[in-house]
């Protein structure tokens, strides 16, 4: 069973060290009382399993299957494609997410053939295990920097913004990631501290730079039953919708593209700090490897792209992806583009290490109105990381630390010093900071940006979205479509420009 | 430039006409037509119309030679409407203003065939027309404006109403082919005439 962790090497979160430009939630001090949190979304069983994929670095969660039976098939033809698998299979065990069932069999050794039995069945359209995908943010330094956003630059964003000066809060986008902090409040978590365990209060913050007033309510697919509210643990989705929706012209921080915006966070993927207090809740004692930086399940991703598609949003994006093909995926963007949503994908961080397929990001290129992204650096040429292929579409800003730190992609996001695991017992959660980064996690948000912007000028099909961003796209690279960098960089200015009549 | 070539081309007929010069006519004509451009489906996206209507107004010196006739004429139409993007057939909107500004200028030699009141002619000649596009949020080299010439073939009547004051109705053809369909909408919908139709109700003068 193959495994891959190199999207964590890559992804290996957040800027280490924070720089400059401090933009600090409210403080709260370790003493404060907290609140109770809600309840965990993941049972002490599911958390076991978690806890097993990452200690044996697996790529997909134990004893766990999405499947999607043919059209037709009825309760009585599904429980009997269901009967293949060991033991009862109750009801709390089976999960829809729209017309795919996420089966959970602890009993089933191996899941991959678990996964084989079922799709084997006449009844059954796919079946495969619930791979873990990462979020693609690669590593960032540790050295502090003044806050260049060279990034917008090279799209022409500041003449773009003068068309079409952030969008329109009409315009709904959606994070599929880490999630961004909704909520300004403490919670009462039981943690490991190293000899016990202590119930402690844990602050969290909404990151200042953004609005909150065009913040929809968003939705935990991963941590909390409710889910409610929604909390950044790692700062990957507070950077990537940092790109997007970062209040501007504001006198603080740091710009978004689409910044009038609304802004839908829906958490998908969870890191380190979620597992540990989801262990520590279960009374397991000792420390989550640090280097196991979480990842994004398939059901709660397939989830989340659904209910972001039913929620009206107009653009998604999804900075994460996997070694592993899922027709599940393909199945959730089809879905979402037929109701309107453009999606924006990472093409993965993968290029030195094997420059493997990434997924979703390969369904892109056969999908009118979801695209792939590579990232640059701020020479406009190919980072150094950006995987390559077939599937890539465009290109956008992601960073290259090998030309320097200026040619990471600043946004705010948490303190990697509040919550750094190799450092931090107590993790905090409210502070904010200027935090490089690079990735094609960071370059897909600059597309879904644009796709807003496009939209709020009246470009409301996903197809024409993405057709727009290819027609405009500086050619890089060699001539026409190519497998570096797609269609090339794009232009905001070109694109949100359009045609005239002669030129 | 193109203005100094007409008037040279007129004068040089005009020279060659000289022997008969005594006999020569002139007549100043005003028409209010209707152009329909032929790349429709372009001004159609970004204006809204592929038709416009104002005034063309000319000079005709007639009676060269028998019922020769040579004749120029310019217009002026404005077109105003947005910037798009065009997707599989739809065209979107995208609420940037466009000014499009069309200015024919027409030159012409045919044959006029009074008959008692009527006066049917036809000619044939050449027409440059000047094409402006303009847009807010405009760069340099962004805007456009070319001019290009083709052929034009018109005819019409002339009908006498009052002494020297004719009524009657005009067909202007206009042909000017490569000058779109290089970029914008033009070129999405393969469309490179820059020419189209007038027709139009036309008074004239003569004396």
């Amino acid at each position: 069973m193959s495994v891959t962790r190199r999207f964590m090497r890559h992804g290996a979160l957040v800027a280490a060290a924070l720089a400059v430009a401090l933009i600090a939630g409210p403080r709260a001090s370790a003493q404060q009382a907290g609140i109770d949190p809600p309840p965990f979304r993941w049972s002490a069983e599911r958390m076991a399993a978690m806890a097993a994929a990452f200690r044996d670095d697996l790529d997909h969660i134990p004893g766990e299957v999405l499947v999607k039976f043919r059209p037709g098939m009825g309760p009585a033809a599904q429980a009997s494609a269901l009967s293949v698998l060991r033991g009862d299979m109750p009801a709390s065990d089976q999960h829809w997410l729209g017309d795919l069932l996420l089966v959970r069999a602890p009993g089933e050794p191996d899941v991959e053939q678990m996964a084989a039995r079922l799709a084997a069945q006449p009844e059954v359209e796919y079946a495969h295990p619930n791979y873990l995908s990462r979020t693609q943010q690669a590593v960032t330094p540790n050295d502090p920097f003044f806050n260049q956003q060279w990034n917008f630059n090279a799209i022409n964003m500041p003449l773009a913004w003068e068309i079409n000066p952030g969008g329109s809060p009409s315009v709904t986008v959606a994070v599929i990631d880490t999630g961004a902090t909704q909520a300004a409040e403490t919670f009462n978590f039981q943690l490991w501290t190293g000899s016990r365990f202590e119930t402690l209060p844990i602050p969290y913050g909404v990151n200042p730079d953004f609005n909150v007033t065009q913040m929809l309510p968003g939705r935990d697919f991963v941590f909390f039953t409710a889910g409610t509210p929604v909390l950044d643990m790692v700062g990957h989705g507070t950077h990537v919708a940092g790109t997007i929706v970062q209040a501007t012209n504001n006198n603080l921080g740091l710009a978004g593209i689409a910044y009038q915006s609304r802004f839908l966070p829906l958490k998908a993927c969870f890191g380190y700090w979620e597992v540990q207090i989801v262990q520590s809740f279960n009374n397991i004692p000792g420390f989550v490897p640090p280097s196991n930086m979480g990842g994004c399940p398939t059901s709660a991703v397939v989830e989340a792209i659904r209910y972001a598609a039913d929620q009206g949003a107009h653009v998604i994006n999804l900075s994460l992806g996997g070694f592993n093909a899922v027709p599940a995926y393909q199945d959730a963007l089809q879905y979402a583009v037929g109701r309107g949503a453009f999606v924006a994908i990472s093409a993965g961080n993968d290029f030195e290490s094997g420059n493997r397929r990434s997924y979703p990001a390969s369904y892109a290129a056969s999908l009118d109105g979801a695209m792939s992204v590579a990232a640059l650096g701020n020479t406009n040429a190919r980072a150094y990381y950006s995987n390559t292929g077939d599937y890539v579409e465009i290109a956008a800003p992601g960073g290259n630390t090998r030309q320097g730190s200026a040619a990471l992609i600043y946004q705010a996001s948490l303190s990697f010093a509040d919550l750094n695991p190799s450092t931090v017992i107590i993790p905090r959660f409210d502070r904010y900071v200027v935090s490089p980064s690079q990735g094609t996690s960071m370059a897909s948000p600059h597309v879904a940006g644009l796709a807003a912007l496009l939209h709020s000028q009246g470009i409301t099909s996903p197809a024409a979205k993405e057709a727009a961003i290819k027609r405009f796209a500086r050619d890089l690279g060699t001539a026409g479509r190519n497998n570096e960098y797609g269609h090339g960089l794009i232009d905001a200015r070109a694109t949100l420009r359009g045609l005239g009549l002669a030129r | 430039m193109r203005y100094r070539v007409m008037a040279a081309v007129v004068m040089l007929v005009c020279g060659l006409a000289t022997p008969a010069l005594a006999q020569i006519g002139i007549l100043a004509h005003g028409a209010y037509d209707r152009t329909t451009l032929a790349s429709t489906e372009s001004f159609e996206a970004i204006t809204g119309t592929s038709s416009v209507e104002g005034v063309t107004v000319g000079l005709t010196v007639t009676r060269l030679w028998r019922g020769v006739f040579l004749d120029v004429a310019a217009g002026r139409r404005t077109l105003e409407g947005e910037r798009v993007f065009v997707h599989a057939g739809t065209v979107f909107k995208l609420g940037i203003p466009t000014t499009i500004e069309w200015r024919p200028l027409d030159i012409s030699a045919g044959w006029r065939m009074p008959a008692g009141r009527f006066t049917p002619y036809a000619g044939i000649g050449m027409t440059t027309i000047a094409y402006k596009e303009s847009a807010d949020f405009a760069q340099t080299g962004d805007d456009v404006s070319e001019t290009a010439t083709g052929l034009l073939v018109l005819g019409g009547v002339d009908v006498s109403i009052w002494r020297w004051v004719s009524l009657g109705g005009e067909v202007r053809y206009r042909s000017v082919k490569g000058a779109l369909g290089v970029g914008g909408v033009s070129e999405i919908f393969g469309e490179d005439q820059l020419g189209g139709t007038s027709i139009g109700v036309r008074l004239s003068i003569s004396r």
